[in-house]
């Protein structure tokens, strides 16, 4: 501001130096009408007068140049609504985002951690001698199965993060093996195999007192970037993005206390490490259209580390979901085509006789990598979801082709149930698994009395082909229950189903179970 | 029988003529109620949809609130990240805007959130004790508020629940 002065204070300055005197002279001569002689003084007081009249007239129309500018911000200040934001006081934008808590996608944030577990409390209807009691106990037994802990962040309003990791006591109490024996006649024969079960026991050091340490498995850890509905990248370990169990997948959100079979033997891989791209689109605001494309290490022994094959597994999912008054209807679609592949490797070092390094070869040092199974497979699966005045019908079915290029050799318990003598060599055949389950559960109209507790029956039906080849896996479930939910954040399943066989000579019979479980969320 | 049935069938459309002039009739006369009915009157209690003045949308329809709400839709049709931002659990703004923009109750709510936490780590919206000053300053945000409790400029309204 000061600068634009200067050349005024300048021009001042020299009017009141040399320019006094020579023009001091026609003022004088005006003077004479007065007809007093002028005083020099005067004369200087009067041309400073003049001068000051001068500058003023300037600064007046510097600051109507100011006040122009002036009125011009206001009116945009006001035009941003800031002029009624007085009483909003001073606002830090950090501590606005600290009231906002997270979700405001505005800047980092602190991370929010959520999650669920459950107790259940479930027995095998079946007698000691069952061959069903190699997979579950026959006692009533409680189980904590899982606890989940979610870590979500978002970084920015297209940037969002979260962990899942999934506490079990696992490997404690897994039964790696179990001993077998023969029967011929009266004459046992031991196979030999050993009955092994892990036990994750130690002992503090210091206190020396036991306990039974547990693992951390990664269910999900991945970042996905969405700068739109329709595009939304995710690079990490994610749930592969097919039907609605996989989705759904903890207890509280699913209905029965187990998961259908399709889930359990992973039919379709669970999860997968590798980078997904979905989104959404909108015909109208009540129809949506969902899309996932996922490329992965694909399944593998150590997928979520390295991939062993140099196929990578794709998969496409379609969904289209209607929401309206009454009835939601969502129908699915996912294919996935991908390569299994697993491996041994061995060092191979060129040596003398002498057993020194032969270094008269390129490579005395090389790695020998064997295939020791491998194929490829191909999944369709389908899911279906019809919602209508309480009543809910949910449905997947999956389709998997195992096709191998080096064939697997099979466990000689596999053999035997392959219907072959237990001293043959076999390998596990090309083949196809198949299932399917329906659902449906009707939350009880009820709120009028009970509000905010919901009740939900059940039932549900489910065949699975595990593979073709070897009927002796195949079974039918049958659930029903009923589903109580005395608050939002936490479930009571109540579940009896029976396990049909396939093959009912083998097992002697069906598998009742009872089950309860309670679910919560936090 | 020629001449009889001919004049049945006359007799018939007279009165499908008869009945068409009425049906009409009726349908104007109804129209003219419509048309008569008190004209909409801005009240204190109105519960305006702000959104923040950076988003260039003029209006929205309720099925989008209730998609950007219950984030099943992220962005504004200009591409601006939408911020849905609710009032205070508890207040009776957010029990009236649950009520006609979300239909559900408060107990089905966080059962729905805790649902899509589970399912796909999705947060619910955040809560502020002033939605207007957090849509004021917060690029894409949308929240709503009462009429009485508005002030010109601040932010951009694009509907009017009444």
């Amino acid at each position: 501001m000061l600068v634009k002065w200067i050349p005024y204070w300048c021009v001042a300055m020299l009017l009141f130096t040399a320019p006094v005197r020579p023009q001091a002279a026609p003022q004088q001569e005006q003077q004479p009408s007065n007809g007093a002689p002028p005083d020099e003084a005067t004369q200087c007081d009067a041309r400073i007068d003049a001068l000051t009249k001068e500058m003023t007239e300037l600064k007046a129309n510097e600051i109507a140049e100011f006040k122009q500018a002036i009125e011009a911000l206001q009116q945009q200040v006001e035009a941003a609504g800031e002029d009624s934001l007085d009483d909003f006081g001073e606002l830090d934008e950090l501590e606005m985002l600290d009231e906002l808590g997270g979700g405001s996608g505005q800047g980092p944030e602190p991370i929010e951690i959520h999650g669920f577990y459950d107790l259940s409390f479930f027995k095998f209807m079946i007698s000691d001698d069952s061959a069903y009691a190699i997979l579950a106990p026959s006692e009533w037994s409680f189980i904590v199965c899982q606890v989940n802990l979610y870590f979500t962040g978002q970084m920015s309003s297209t940037l969002h993060s979260l962990v899942e990791a999934k506490l079990a006591f696992l490997p404690h109490g897994m039964e790696y093996n179990t001993a077998s024996y023969g029967k011929i006649g009266d004459t046992l024969f031991d196979s030999g195999v050993p009955y092994e079960r892990a036990s994750t026991m130690v002992a503090d050091p210091h206190l020396t007192n036991r306990f039974n340490y547990g693992s951390v498995t990664i269910e999900r850890a991945h970042l996905t970037y969405s700068p739109y509905d329709w595009l939304n990248i995710l690079a990490g370990r994610f749930l592969t993005p097919y039907g609605i169990w996989n989705i759904d997948h903890g207890s509280p959100v699913i209905i029965p206390v187990r998961a259908p079979y399709m889930q359990l033997r992973e039919m379709v891989p669970l999860a997968q490490t590798g980078l997904q791209v979905f989104g959404r689109f909108f015909p109208s605001y009540s129809l949506f259209i969902d899309y996932a494309v996922t490329v992965s290490n694909g399944r593998g022994p150590i997928e979520e580390l390295v991939d062993l094959d140099a196929n990578k597994g794709i998969g496409l999912r379609l969904r289209v979901i209607y929401e309206g008054e009454q009835l939601e209807l969502a129908v699915g679609g996912h294919g996935y085509y991908g390569k299994y592949t697993d491996i041994k490797k061995a060092s191979i070092i060129e040596l003398n006789p002498d057993l020194t390094i032969n270094t008269d070869v390129d490579t005395p040092l090389r790695t020998q990598i064997d295939v020791i199974e491998s194929y490829g497979e191909y999944i369709l699966s389908g899911d279906l979801q019809i919602s209508l005045f309480g009543v809910t019908l949910q449905s997947e079915a999956f389709w998997r082709l195992v096709l191998y290029e080096k064939h697997g050799l099979k466990e000689y318990d596999f053999v035997i149930l392959s219907g072959a003598a237990a001293s043959e060599i076999l390998y596990h055949p090309n083949h196809i698994a198949w299932g399917a389950y329906g659902m449906i559960y009707w939350e009880l109209p009820l709120s009028k009395w009970i509000h905010p507790v919901t009740i939900t029956p059940f039932a549900m039906f489910e065949r699975t082909i595990q593979e073709d080849t070897l009927p002796g896996f195949n079974f039918d479930l049958i659930f029903a229950g009923l589903n109580i939910k005395p608050s939002p954040y936490v479930v009571l399943k109540l579940e009896y189903s029976r396990g049909i066989p396939h093959a009912k000579t083998l097992y002697g019979g069906n598998a009742d179970i009872a089950a309860a479980q309670l679910a919560v969320s936090f | 029988m020629t001449s009889r049935s001919t004049q049945r069938f006359r007799e018939y459309g007279q009165y499908s003529r008869m009945a068409v002039v009425a049906i009409t009739a009726v349908l104007v006369l109804l129209q003219f109620r419509a048309d008569a009915q008190e004209p909409v009157v801005d009240k204190p209690d109105d519960i305006l949809i702000i959104v923040n003045k950076a988003v260039n949308i003029d209006q929205t329809q309720v099925d989008e609130l209730k998609a950007i709400f219950l984030k099943r839709k992220a962005n504004w049709s200009d591409g601006t990240k939408a911020i849905p931002i609710n009032a205070p659990e508890g207040s009776k703004i957010r029990e009236a805007f649950r009520r006609l923009v979300t239909g559900m109750t408060r107990s089905r709510e966080q059962s729905f959130w805790q649902t899509q936490m589970i399912k796909h780590g999705t947060n619910r919206p955040p809560e502020f004790a002033n939605p207007l000053k957090a849509v004021f300053k917060l690029r894409g945000a949308v929240s709503y508020v009462y009429r009485s409790d508005y002030r010109k400029g601040v932010a951009k309204i694009i509907l009017v629940l009444r």
